[in-house]
């Protein structure tokens, strides 16, 4: 990873408290790009529902680790959220708007809607019982209209 | 009342829930708790959900609206208002204008 600037890796529980964290590391993480608020709100939603399907339908009831990775190149910032959980059967379907495999829980069934929404790329990796990757990516262009 | 994430109030026969912060799956666990709890009681014929204190939701707080809709919605009239102008934009994606009236709230530096 020698090609990319300031490589950021962070691993933390899978508990329903650190999606709020997350949210504030990749916030930090892109402050010195100064980001447009909608640019901001974007990427911390994108994180905030990767690490949220890696703390409800990875691990389930049990606590396990997710680890998030930052990285950049110039104004493209590069997010990736890993877990070691359950894995994701068919992941197209995962994919397709309003799947939710827990529907009397409540899920809007847009996790992945909004992370493709949001970003400018996304790629996502699983095999089941051996975990899920996330990798996202996203110009943050700024406020350059001052 | 106010109870650890949000204020409520129920006032002829409309419920105003003002949650604070942001709305994730971490926050609607008890949101939802609490707001059921006082639909049960108040029997609401509307319920107006104030974001004044809220500049965050994610695909968890939507379904937190919907799933509300879900339980009263044919009785009972949903509301959306000082709602920030970021947090709009991921209900229309969600197309909750479709199933709620929003109301946006205009920003400070306007």
């Amino acid at each position: 990873m020698s090609d990319y600037e300031n490589v950021v890796e962070i691993s933390f529980d899978s508990i329903p408290e650190n999606e709020g964290f997350a949210r504030m590391i990749v916030s930090s993480y892109i402050l010195g790009l100064n980001p447009s608020l909608e640019e901001l709100q974007d990427l911390k939603t994108a994180v905030s529902e990767a690490v949220t399907n890696s703390v409800i339908h990875a691990y389930r009831d049990n606590v396990g680790k997710v680890i998030m990775k930052l990285y950049k190149v110039d104004r493209r910032v590069y997010v990736d959220i890993i877990d070691e959980g359950m894995g994701i059967d068919d992941v197209n379907r995962a994919m397709e708007p309003m799947f939710t495999t827990k529907p009397d829980a409540e899920r809007s069934g847009m996790g992945f809607s909004f992370m493709e929404l949001f970003t400018d790329k996304l790629v996502v990796e699983s095999k089941p019982s051996q975990g899920t990757s996330v990798h996202m990516e996203k110009i943050i262009n700024g406020n350059n209209l001052s | 009342m106010s109870e650890n994430c949000a204020s409520y109030e129920l006032k002829d026969g409309v419920l105003y829930i003002c949650p604070f912060g942001d709305i994730d799956h971490d926050k609607t666990v008890k949101l939802r708790e609490c707001s059921d709890s006082f639909i049960e009681r108040g029997k609401p014929h509307l319920i107006v959900f104030d974001l004044e204190r809220v500049d965050f939701v994610d695909s968890a707080g939507i379904g937190f609206i919907m799933g509300r809709y879900r339980t009263c919605g044919r009785k009972c009239g949903l509301k959306a208002i000082n709602v920030s102008p970021y947090v709009a934009r991921i209900f229309k994606y969600a197309g909750l204008h479709q199933i709620m009236d929003i109301q946006v709230r205009r920003d400070k530096n306007e």
